[in-house]
């Protein structure tokens, strides 16, 4: 008996985003029912659509829709009005910050960190993000939403790890600061290697898990319904379109 | 003796404590120690009466921050909310009872029940429920249950099942000025380290609060540990350690304490440069407190606030110590260690070495202890042969010393008290001096200039 299951793929959608007096390419998947929350995506490949069709429908099986955009090439400002961009983008989608995971790779990792300063957000990653820049952003901004970041042991600052995780320490939300033994700046794209293997298939785990305990969860319209009967004592009306 | 009076009316309690004060004589009757019924009704009449110890404010430092921690034999989530307020939940889904949170700790806004996905926030309110449209529009979404009351004294944080407990500062009456002692440790607020000591023992968890401000037993039980500081190079003067009291804190509270300078008496010696630190945190303490207040922060302390909180302060740590009966001849027992966080690393070395050589579960001193207590009670089994265990030491003296039983017949007077409805008086002794006695004053901390 065969039991493999290949899920079916869905390919993002491509579209162009204006953000900060600039075009950005675009990629989403969008769900139907009630979706557990939204991921926005920051990757470093020119394309979305090719960069982050995997984690998106990695997600998706846990119930995130997701919309992603490249920050290849973009100046700290530029991905900090990228992300704002993709934020606003998302509530669009009827989603607020508390709703959201802003998952990063490298300097999308910084920004991701960048964005947990107004402390709005559910949650935050950076998978291989520059330590130096981590440095800067948490003396800077003390992080307010919880962020978790990933490094290789062999990437060029890992050295800074026990500095920026004692400064993390101190911010006010909390954060996690990881260091995979033995593997570069690339381990989360995995490879044959045993310890990158590991690495980008534990990454990925934390990423799924760090998400699902802090992404505020959408209301149904039932626990919406509810939610007004706690506040009004009084009999409410039927919501328009809730199914009964 | 019998439990069924004459004529077959209700049956009469066996005397469990024989509190004679002619003789005088304090006797406990080893049942105490072997019966299942005695635990059931220390369940019912203590744990899901009184204030119970959960934990320490500093053990979840940041928002969303929880542990999973037993109190009373129930499970409990013991968190801080997304708002920064401490949370105390029962660990038991509304829907069908699995645990929410089965982890020991971590951090999570939302917990999410493994049987059948419900979720809950550290608020404690039901925020999913998978396929809800089947519950209909009118159902009413069940929150975490959460204990009675919840509150906490500098740090020291305590849940009560009872609904009609008394205020928390009523309960902890003078003990309340023993935790004030440890916590003016540190100008910004005394932290429990993180990490725990858990064992077990294999003995009733009563014999555990008696040993806990035993000062009968500590030459004698620990003489390899006292062998080991003597070893290291510190001249131990034996009379000191008979410079202390027993006091009695009311509602069964009770403590051994030490003269000023004895919580330092033991353990391995410290560097100078830890010792010049030490005397300089505590000159500032002088100025700010006043010199009769910090003369007693400065003696040793063994406290139980009934019925198995324990905090002691000796041999330059502070162990917070919470005890859990399982079963009559079993216990378990976590441990903590509180310390001033801003204490420099050479001293916070010394103490950690310290704290470890005599309370860890692997050191020179908690080993003989439980030692001790299993022995006691595997002889037990003959306790038809043998009733009675006697607490007797020092009931005629004037004062009581930390090395009397006064600490001992305190919490039993008070567990006879609400176990089995007997009232006993408390014990007359003469107050203690007055180095036992100073005041916290609230003074300016002197400005002082460097050289
Ligand atoms: S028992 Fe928790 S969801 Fe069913
Ligand atoms: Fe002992």
């Amino acid at each position: 008996m065969d039991l493999d299951v290949t899920l079916p793929r869905i390919e993002p959608a491509p579209a162009v985003l204006a953000a900060g007096g600039r075009e950005h390419a675009t990629a989403s998947i969008r769900l139907g029912g009630v979706p557990r929350g939204v991921a926005v995506l920051l990757v470093e490949d020119h394309d979305p659509v090719r960069g982050a069709s995997e984690p998106m429908n990695a997600l998706v099986e846990h119930g995130f829709e997701s919309l992603a955009a490249s920050v290849a090439g973009l100046e700290a400002l530029a991905c900090d009005r990228l992300v704002a961009g993709l934020l606003e983008e998302v509530t669009t989608w009827d989603w607020s910050p508390e709703q959201v995971g802003l998952v990063g790779w490298g300097r999308g990792g910084t920004a991701a960190l960048h964005r947990c300063a107004t402390g709005d957000l559910g949650a935050a990653v950076g998978i291989s993000p520059a330590l130096a820049d981590v440095r800067e952003i948490a003396c800077a901004d003390a992080p307010r939403s919880p962020w978790l970041g990933m490094v290789g042991e062999l990437a060029p600052d890992t050295g800074l790890a026990e500095e920026v995780g004692s400064l993390l320490d101190g911010a006010p939300a909390f954060t996690q600061l990881v260091v995979y033994p033995g593997v570069g700046p690339d381990f989360h794209r995995d490879a044959a290697p045993a310890l990158v293997h590991a690495a980008a298939f534990d990454c990925w785990q934390r990423v799924v898990e760090w998400l699902n305990v802090r992404v505020s969860p959408r209301p149904t319209p039932y626990a919406e319904l509810w939610e007004l009967r706690q506040h009004h004592s009084s009999d409410v009306p039927t919501p328009e379109g809730t199914p009964r | 003796m019998t439990d069924t009076l004459p004529g077959g009316s209700a049956p009469a309690r066996p005397q469990y404590v024989d509190d004679d004060r002619d003789a005088p004589r304090f006797r406990v009757n080893r049942r105490a120690m072997v019966d299942d019924d005695v635990l059931a009704r220390e369940r019912d009449r203590i744990f899901d009466k009184v204030w119970l110890y959960i934990g320490h404010e500093t053990e979840l430092a940041k928002p969303n921050d929880f542990k999973t921690r037993t109190v009373a034999g129930r499970p409990l989530i013991f968190a801080r909310d997304k708002a920064g307020q401490i949370q105390v939940w029962v660990n038991s889904c509304p829907h069908r009872g699995a645990m929410i949170c089965r982890e020991k700790e971590g951090n999570a806004r939302f917990m999410t029940c493994f049987y059948h996905g419900w979720s809950f926030n550290t608020s404690g309110k039901l925020v999913s429920v998978p396929g809800d449209t089947s519950y209909g529009r009118d159902f009413e979404r069940p929150g975490l249950a959460a204990p009675a009351h919840v509150d906490s004294y500098r740090g020291f944080v305590f849940v009560s099942f009872n609904p009609d407990v008394e205020d928390l500062v009523d309960y902890l009456a003078e003990a309340a000025e023993f935790l004030d002692l440890v916590c003016d440790q540190s100008e910004s607020g005394m932290r429990v380290l993180e990490g725990t000591h858990e064992y077990s023992v294999k003995a009733n968890w009563k014999l555990l609060v008696e040993n806990s401000y035993d000062g009968y037993h500590a030459v004698s039980t620990h003489q390899r540990y006292f062998e080991m500081v003597a070893a290291s190079g510190v001249e131990l003067d034996a009379t000191r350690l008979g410079d202390s009291i027993g006091v009695d804190l009311g509602n069964g509270h009770a403590a051994s304490v030490g003269g000023p300078g004895t919580g330092g008496l033991f353990g391995r010696p410290l560097s100078e440069a830890a010792i010049a630190e030490k005397e300089a945190r505590f000159a500032s303490f002088r100025t700010r407190f006043g010199e009769a207040w910090v003369d007693r922060m400065t003696g040793a302390r063994n406290l139980v606030i009934f019925p198995n909180l324990v905090v002691i302060d000796l041999v330059m740590g502070v162990v917070i110590r919470k005890i859990d009966p399982v079963r009559p001849d079993y216990m378990e027992v976590t441990a903590w260690e509180l310390v001033p966080p801003e204490e420099g690393d050479e001293l916070k070395r010394q103490r950690l070495d310290n704290f470890l050589t005599f309370w860890g579960p692997g050191g020179l001193a908690s080993p003989d202890d439980v030692e001790a207590l299993e022995t006691c009670q595997r002889s037990f089994a003959a306790h038809r042969e043998l009733s009675w265990s006697d607490v007797s030491r020092g009931m005629s003296s004037p004062v009581a010393l930390g090395s009397d039983e006064l600490q001992m017949r305190t919490w039993w007077r008070r567990w006879d008290a609400l176990v089995n409805d007997v009232e006993h008086a408390d014990e007359p002794h003469d107050p203690p001096s007055e180095r036992f006695r100073g005041r916290r004053l609230e003074l300016e901390p002197v400005e002082t200039t460097s050289s």
